[in-house]
Order: structure tokens, then C-alpha cells, then sequence
């Protein structure tokens, strides 16, 4: 039983290190899994810029006509074109910034560095799993297994929050280098805590840390989701709130250009046959 | 140009009442193709001769105007000014709309008609020549300057492209010059 024990926890490890690889792109899998930023785009506002490409190419299209007293609609008609313009170029640049939130959700480097932190730490997960059988070591692994999941809840909440906040100004190479470091601080910690207050946390400990040790390897997968759906409201939430005063203004543009039509149906009446054949 | 065509195909699919002020021969392609690809029943298209170049013999309004004649019980009614010379006719180029019709299987099963003017077509009060094209009584597009190929255009305008199918009818059944493109083709 214990070779069978030992023989599952060699599984693990060796599954943990295969997938440390994975994973540091599965959150840019699972992202585009979850949040299509142009199908979004389209659900959402491709109503309002139908209308504003419509109405701008209407515009140009639309016949000069002159009133009774020989004023005529051009510069009304120029005026709505330019401001259309504006309005397009200012919903460009709202549009583009859909984007570039989610390259920086995908690009961010802390993310990786963290799935790799996670990672080497489910490798020492699993090392001392495996010691759980051995009866000269099963209290050490009790009390390593305790320490580690605590400074790695620790440190996990960390560079969550750094990721999400698309801190920049390091390297990804010095990112990996700090998720390193990190790991082995954490490992440091275990022999110290082994050593000084064993005694004291085997008196706390509880039968469950073997049980939640086992399931950690899958950690990366639940912070990748947490990650991901954080930033899809991050991406949602705001594009609607940005887009309402785009959509006001589009409304009050729109209003005129329909009053333009009506002027121009009062002097190219098409509604009753406005051609005879001959 | 890409951005105009979304939005005529958002309006066209959608058969939203939108009137579309359009003028050049791009605006014209885009306009027709998404009549031709959303109508279901009858077309009918009042033309000078369905031989140009710019928007006629393009691929874009061949191929929605064949997928159009590819589902069953369609119908086509055209009524030309002047049909095209007969060597221009012979032409054994992909582009040629009339051999197009003619290889189509609703030709033979008598689902177009051509008819010829012969010169007449329809003006306005003041004289000038315009264009115009209707589908399935509620789309249109009225061309009331065929040099600038200014228009006016609905997907969604049921009085005013009924007034225009009316009109054309009246004309369609009064001219007795058809055209057999068998005669041109066989």
C-alpha cells in the first residue's frame, strides 16, 4: 500500500512538471475560450455603427438641394458629415482600447511567472506527499506540507494582484527569476519551520493538509479562471460604460440627419411614382 | 468602404426602414448585392441596358444575383432600354449577365423575363431618365441621377417600393418586345 501511495505521489510530480510548461500559456487558451473581443464588439454596438457608417456615406450621397429663398442644405450637410467623422475617429480609439486591455490580460508577465511559482511549488507539494508514508519522515511532511500551502496562499495573492494591476517595469526574465527565489524561500521556510516550531504546528495540524496537498496541483487551473473572468469584467463592464456617451451623441446626430431626409423628401417626393414611361 | 458595406448588410438583413442617399458606382454594387441576396420572391429592375462595367459585369452582382435565381419559385422581370448589340452579346466573357441568365436553369424553366423598351423608359416630370429596382415589395433602390448614379434607397419601405413594382408592371405588360436569348445563345 505504501509503494502504491509512493508510486501515485511519483505520478503526480512528474504530471506537475509536464504541465508547468502548459500552463503558462493556458490562461491566453482560456481567455480566448471565454471572451471573444470581437464578437462582443459586434453583439454590442454593430446597430450603432451601422447607423454612423450609413448616415455618414448617406450624407456624402445626399443630393445639394436649394430651399425656396436659395439657401441651401450643404452646409448643414457638411457640418453632420464632419462631426460624424469625429465621432467615428473618437469611437475608434475607445474601440482600440477593448483590445489593448485584453493583449495586456494575456500578455502580462507577472501571470506566467506566477503559474510558474505555482508550479515548482506543487513539485515540492508532491515531494513531501511522498514522504507522508515514511514513518521516520511523516511528521516533517505534516509540518512542511502546512508551511508551504500557507506562504504560498500568501505569495499566490500577491502576484495576483500585481498581474492584474499589468505591472510592467520588469522583465519577464527577472519575473521568472523572483518566482524562483520565491519557491525556494518558501522551501526555506519549511526546513526552518521543521526545525523551530514542528512541535507547535503537528499540535494545529489537521488530517485534511494531505487531502488538500493532492488537489493544489490544480491550482494554476482555478487562478487561471479567476484571472480570466476578473479581466472579462474588467474588458464588459467598462466598454458599456464608455460606449453611453458615444451613443448619445450618435443619438443627436442621427435626430438631424433624419430631419435632413424629411427636408429632402419634401423636394423629391418618392413616396407616390415619381417617373412615368416614355 | 468596408464599414458602409457592414452597415448595408446589417440593414438589409435586418429589413430595417433606413433611407440610404448613395451616389457612385461602389455605393451602387453594395446597394444591389444586398437586394439580390436578401430578396426571396421577385425582382424586378428597370435598367438602361445591364451591360456596364462598373456595377452590372462585376463579379459581386453576378453572384448574388445567381444565388438570388438559385432558390426556387424566384422571379425576374427586367425591363432594359436598349438591349446590348448582338456582337457585344456574343461575348464569350464570364462577366456577360445575359448569357449568365440564359445558362441558368430558371430561364428555361420561364422564371425571367426580359422585355425591351426600345428606347422608352422611364422619366421623370422633367424629363430625365432614371433607374430602379425593387424586391419582393419592400426593397428599392430609385436612381434618379443615372450619370452620378445618385440614388435612394430602403430594405424596409413597403408604400414606396409597392408604388414602384405598380409602375413597372403597368410598363412590363404594355411592351410586347420580348427578349429570347435563345435566339442570341442557341
Amino acid at each position: 500500500m505504501d509503494d502504491l501511495f509512493a508510486f501515485t505521489a511519483l505520478i503526480q510530480l512528474i504530471s506537475a512538471v509536464n504541465f508547468a510548461n502548459i500552463k503558462f500559456h493556458f490562461h491566453e487558451k482560456v481567455f480566448e475560450l471565454l471572451l471573444d473581443v470581437q464578437l462582443i464588439l459586434d453583439e454590442m454596438f454593430r446597430p450603432m455603427e451601422s447607423t454612423i457608417s450609413a448616415d455618414i456615406e448617406s450624407l456624402m450621397g445626399m443630393d445639394t438641394m436649394e430651399t425656396k429663398n436659395n439657401r441651401s442644405l450643404q452646409p448643414r450637410i457638411d457640418r453632420l458629415i464632419r462631426e460624424y467623422q469625429g465621432l467615428s475617429s473618437e469611437w475608434n480609439i475607445k474601440k482600440q482600447t477593448y483590445y489593448t486591455t485584453k493583449e495586456n490580460c494575456i500578455q502580462a508577465q507577472g501571470i506566467k511567472s506566477f503559474f510558474l511559482f505555482i508550479s515548482l511549488y506543487c513539485i515540492y507539494d508532491l515531494a513531501l506527499i511522498a514522504l507522508i508514508p515514511s514513518e521516520n519522515y511523516a511528521d516533517v511532511s505534516h509540518v512542511g506540507l502546512f508551511v508551504l500551502n500557507i506562504s504560498s496562499l500568501i505569495v499566490s495573492i500577491g502576484f495576483c494582484i500585481r498581474s492584474c494591476f499589468h505591472k510592467k517595469n520588469k522583465p519577464e526574465s527577472a519575473l521568472y527569476t523572483i518566482a524562483i527565489i520565491l519557491s525556494i524561500v518558501s522551501l526555506i521556510l519549511v526546513f526552518c519551520a521543521v526545525k523551530y516550531w514542528g512541535p507547535f504546528i503537528l499540535e494545529i495540524n489537521s488530517p485534511a493538509i494531505p487531502l488538500l496537498s493532492i488537489l493544489l496541483p490544480f491550482a494554476p487551473c482555478l487562478w487561471c479562471f479567476v484571472y480570466v473572468v476578473y479581466h472579462i469584467f474588467s474588458i464588459r463592464l467598462p466598454m458599456r460604460c464608455r460606449s453611453i456617451s458615444i451613443r448619445w451623441k450618435q443619438y443627436k446626430l442621427h435626430r438631424e440627419k433624419k430631419q435632413l431626409d424629411d427636408l429632402h423628401d419634401l423636394f423629391s417626393d418618392i413616396s407616390s411614382p415619381p417617373a412615368t414611361f416614355g | 468602404m468596408t464599414e458602409y458595406r457592414k452597415a448595408v448588410e446589417y440593414y438589409a438583413s435586418n429589413n430595417i426602414d433606413y433611407l440610404f442617399h448613395n451616389k457612385g458606382s461602389a455605393h451602387a454594387q453594395i446597394i444591389f448585392e444586398n437586394i439580390f441576396k436578401n430578396a426571396r420572391e421577385h425582382i424586378r429592375i428597370s435598367a438602361l441596358n445591364l451591360w456596364n462595367t462598373e456595377v452590372v459585369r462585376t463579379k459581386e452582382y453576378l453572384e448574388a444575383l445567381k444565388l438570388f435565381l438559385d432558390q426556387p419559385k424566384t422571379r425576374l422581370d427586367i425591363l432594359v432600354k436598349n438591349m446590348p448589340s448582338n456582337e457585344e452579346l456574343a461575348e464569350e466573357a464570364d462577366n456577360n449577365i445575359y448569357r449568365m441568365l440564359y445558362s441558368h436553369p430558371a430561364y428555361s424553366a420561364g422564371r425571367i423575363r426580359i422585355k425591351t423598351g426600345n428606347g422608352k423608359c422611364f422619366k421623370t416630370p422633367e424629363g430625365s431618365e432614371v433607374h430602379f429596382c425593387t424586391a419582393d415589395g419592400h426593397m428599392y433602390r430609385y436612381e434618379d441621377n443615372i450619370t452620378e448614379r445618385t440614388a435612394q434607397c430602403n430594405f424596409n419601405d413597403s408604400s414606396t417600393a409597392e408604388n414602384f413594382e405598380n409602375l413597372f408592371d403597368s410598363a412590363f405588360q404594355s411592351i410586347s418586345s420580348v427578349v429570347n436569348l435563345a435566339n442570341i445563345f442557341a
